[in-house]
């Protein structure tokens, strides 16, 4: 999924954005209807890039090879808030359309942050969480509109949108 | 059995890792889900925890055990 046009909107609250973002029920009757097709382009809710300063509370590494980042707001405010935001796997060097060099950038300074102590399959969670600023891309996930929902079983309760910011293209950790 | 015992110790080292967390911190996994705590110094020096846990998302397959030395 290559990024949005538009000029980064940031927020100083995770939960300003996501009180931001078009409701689930919107995404799911949308028109035209958001498929699952590869080369389904982003729908005009989706054409949006933000920034956000926040903690990364758990990642881990996707089949796909996109690591799945659990961003959530200082854990002394409430409610309590997670969204799951992207690190993509990166698309072929020489498409000029698909945005390697951020993509690259994004995914560089994550894997430079964590080292040898990148997360695997399953989730890593971070004690205490990390502080992180990033700026992507909105993304409906439509595929997880129905069936299971996106996040780790500790937090997915308070993870109220399966929006996501993906790709990221760029983080700032620590 | 000398096997027997060094899983022991490491189990329980874990499970003591585990004890020193602070579960009722927002954000926290769920603490039998955590299967390892590991130190992490990040790259300004700042100091953390990793705590490696068996929570995934629900729809990923179960990720392959890697092979061990026999």
């Amino acid at each position: 999924m290559s990024k949005a046009k538009p000029a980064t909107k940031k927020f100083n609250d995770l939960k300003d954005l996501i009180a931001s973002l078009a409701p689930e029920s919107t995404m799911i009757k949308h028109k035209p209807k958001i498929t699952t097709a590869p080369t389904f382009g982003r729908v005009k809710e989706e054409e949006r890039n933000v920034g956000v300063a926040a903690f990364l509370y758990a990642a881990s590494r996707e089949a796909d090879n996109d690591f799945h980042l659990i961003v959530g707001r200082d854990h002394t405010l409430t409610p309590e808030m997670y969204m799951t935001m992207e690190v993509s796997g990166l698309p072929p060097k020489g498409d000029a359309t698909l945005d390697f060099t951020d993509l690259n950038a994004a995914r560089s300074a994550f894997k430079k942050f964590f080292g040898p102590k990148l997360p695997g399959g399953t989730y890593d969670f971070y004690d205490p969480p990390i502080p992180i600023k990033i700026e992507g891309s909105l993304f409906f996930d439509i595929t997880h509109a129905t069936g299971s929902r996106p996040g780790p079983h500790s937090l997915k309760s308070r993870m109220p949108v399966i929006w996501e910011v993906h790709p990221l293209t760029s983080i700032e950790l620590g | 059995m000398p096997k027997l015992k060094k899983k022991k110790a490491r189990k329980s080292a874990t499970r003591s890792a585990a004890d020193t967390l602070d579960q009722l911190r927002p954000g926290m996994p769920a603490k039998d889900s955590i299967r390892k705590v590991v130190d992490f110094v990040s790259p300004q020096n700042a100091r953390y925890k990793i705590l490696k846990t068996t929570e995934m998302d629900a729809y990923d397959p179960v990720p392959k055990p890697k092979k061990k030395r026999s």
